[in-house]
């Protein structure tokens, strides 16, 4: 399935490539679909309660990357001025993972959670944005000529809304030592609306008087906060299942990324 | 979520070639300052992302006497979580005022999740039951679709722009896959432990359904359009099959139960890029 798809994103590329094509001078609007990779930072996660969440030990930390993922957009954009491009996108991602193992743990005395000394916690991520996209047309001395093929630097950015739904909340630990059981937390699942925002940079190819071209880009991304909801169920022997109100876990999607695009002008 | 991204991909090459024609055909076929498609253009090709927000699904226990109920004042029936979703479409223009196209859209996953305190469990009146119920729905759907193309009258010029109101309906398959279909609860006696009443995956293909209405933007001497627009969608029915593994002292029994069901609805925003040729 994979290569049948690859196989047909090319055709069509490739069948652009071969069209007859006008100078792109003129061209009012502008619409491209893009594909990347995205390497997740840190996402600043911290227990939002050490005197109810199970703490870590001394030398370990709830914090960590979130796994990186593919993302998928495409975006409608008018030409404003000669130096300036505008318009809006959309794009989705794969579903960035939160998982972490600790051993060595410890809890408040006034804990609400009851897990073992060796736990794991977990909870995922289904991330998408919608945002107002800014291009800079910078100026034509700045382009190289290679054969027929013209290259020139891309620099812009966006800001909008980020789209995030944490799920599959999950604190997981065996106790061993009193009843032979496993124990978990089960968080609530939550969708938060955040600012996000991007910087881009990269080149663009395009063939003479083509109006498609394509490339390559840079992106710093930075989805916005996420957040789980606030009930938790406690499966365990001091709650037997009991749902508690407690603070949200929290966290900023942040990551480097690498996006490939194919580009038409049109009026 | 690969698949929607694939789609989106995969749907926009598309559209930025067969843009590409259309750009070029314009200049032969139609007058340079018209607004409207061409009447010589037969078809339409259209890419579409979008979000919904989920509308409560019906959900009801379907055997009070063998799953775990919920106490007096709680409910089984909360809504799905919200999701994005992208689709793609290839239509005819049947006459001047129908077109009639083929579309398929998947959307990211919904979750139901649902708390329940004070419920009590099968055979049992004592209302001191704590559980979580949760699942997953995966839902494609595969419509068809009815559109009006409306007289010109309706039409807007807004600078370089064409402005149209869009006003369709789609039927069709909806195909929901319901898995992780768990029921999870604590108990202190006799044995201390966690229980949990664990669903198989389970596939069900349902009438799906659509109103669309809203307003598309076309530059002028181009074939391209793009828009947004609100649509009520009917998803159809799911259902979690009747296989069920009991992980309490029925000591991890395979059993038959009736089936948890309930329906996608939901309210959408839809973003769409369309191009005739």
């Amino acid at each position: 399935m994979k290569k049948i798809y690859l196989i047909g994103v090319n055709l069509i590329f490739l069948s652009n490539m071969a069209q007859e094509v006008r100078p792109d001078d003129h061209y009012q609007w502008n619409s491209r679909g893009y594909s990347g990779y995205a390497w997740a930072k840190n996402a600043g996660v911290v227990n939002p309660d050490l005197a109810s969440f199970e703490n870590v030990a001394a030398n370990d930390t709830d914090d960590g990357k979130l796994s990186n993922v593919p993302f998928g957009g495409f975006a409608v954009l008018r030409n404003l001025y000669d130096w300036l491009s505008l318009g809006f996108s959309f794009e989705t991602y794969g579903l960035f993972a939160y998982q972490r193992s600790h051993l060595n743990s410890f809890s408040a005395i006034t804990t609400k959670e009851f897990v073992g000394k060796n736990f794991s916690r977990t909870f995922t991520l289904s991330h998408q944005s919608a945002m107002i996209e800014m291009f800079l047309k910078l100026p034509k001395k700045w382009r190289v000529m290679l054969g027929n093929m013209q290259i020139k630097p891309v620099l812009g950015g966006g800001l909008g809304v980020g789209i995030t739904n944490l799920f599959d909340f999950q604190t997981s630990s065996f106790d061993v030592v009193h009843f032979d059981t496993q124990l978990t937390t089960i968080g609530e699942n939550n969708i938060k609306k955040s600012l996000a925002w991007c910087f881009e940079t990269g080149i663009n190819f395009q063939t003479i008087s083509s109006d498609v071209s394509f490339g390559i880009s840079y992106r710093y991304y930075h989805g916005g906060k996420f957040a789980s909801g606030t009930r938790y169920q406690f499966n365990d022997i001091l709650n037997l299942g009991k749902t508690l109100v407690l603070p949200a876990w929290t966290g900023v999607i942040k990551a480097n990324e690498l996006k490939i695009y194919i580009s038409v002008d049109f009026n | 979520m690969n698949n929607l991204i694939k789609i989106i991909v995969f749907g926009t090459c598309f559209i930025s070639e067969n843009l590409l024609r259309s750009e070029l055909l314009v200049s032969s076929l139609i007058e340079p300052d018209s607004t409207v498609a061409n009447p010589n253009y037969k078809w339409t090709n259209s890419s579409y992302v979008g979000y919904a927000w989920s509308l409560k699904a019906g959900i009801t226990n379907p055997d009070l006497s063998k799953f775990s109920k919920v106490g007096p004042g709680d409910t089984d029936d909360t809504p799905l979580t919200n999701v994005s979703y992208a689709g793609i479409s290839l239509g005819r223009h049947v006459c001047k005022w129908l077109t009639m196209s083929f579309s398929y859209e998947i959307f990211n996953s919904f979750n139901y999740q649902s708390y329940h305190t004070g419920g009590s469990l099968p055979g049992q009146t004592t209302l001191d039951s704590n559980f979580l119920r949760s699942f997953s729905v995966l839902h494609q759907s595969a419509l068809l679709n009815f559109y009006l193309d409306l007289p010109k009258k309706c039409n807007i010029n807004l600078g370089d722009l064409c402005v149209k109101p869009v006003i369709g309906s789609g039927l069709g398959v909806g195909v929901n896959q319901m898995s992780a279909f768990q029921t999870l609860t604590f108990t202190g006696t006799p044995a201390v432990a966690s229980l949990s009443t664990q669903g198989f995956i389970n596939l069900q293909n349902s009438l799906a359904w659509y109103v669309n209405i809203g307003v598309s933007f076309q530059p002028k001497g181009t074939a391209a359009n793009f828009g947004v627009a609100y649509r009520y969608y009917d998803g159809g029915k799911f259902s979690s099959g009747n296989k069920y593994i009991v992980n309490d002292s029925n000591e991890e029994a395979l059993i038959d139960l009736a089936a948890w069901t309930g329906k996608i609805k939901t309210n959408q925003l839809k973003l769409f890029l369309d191009f005739d040729f």
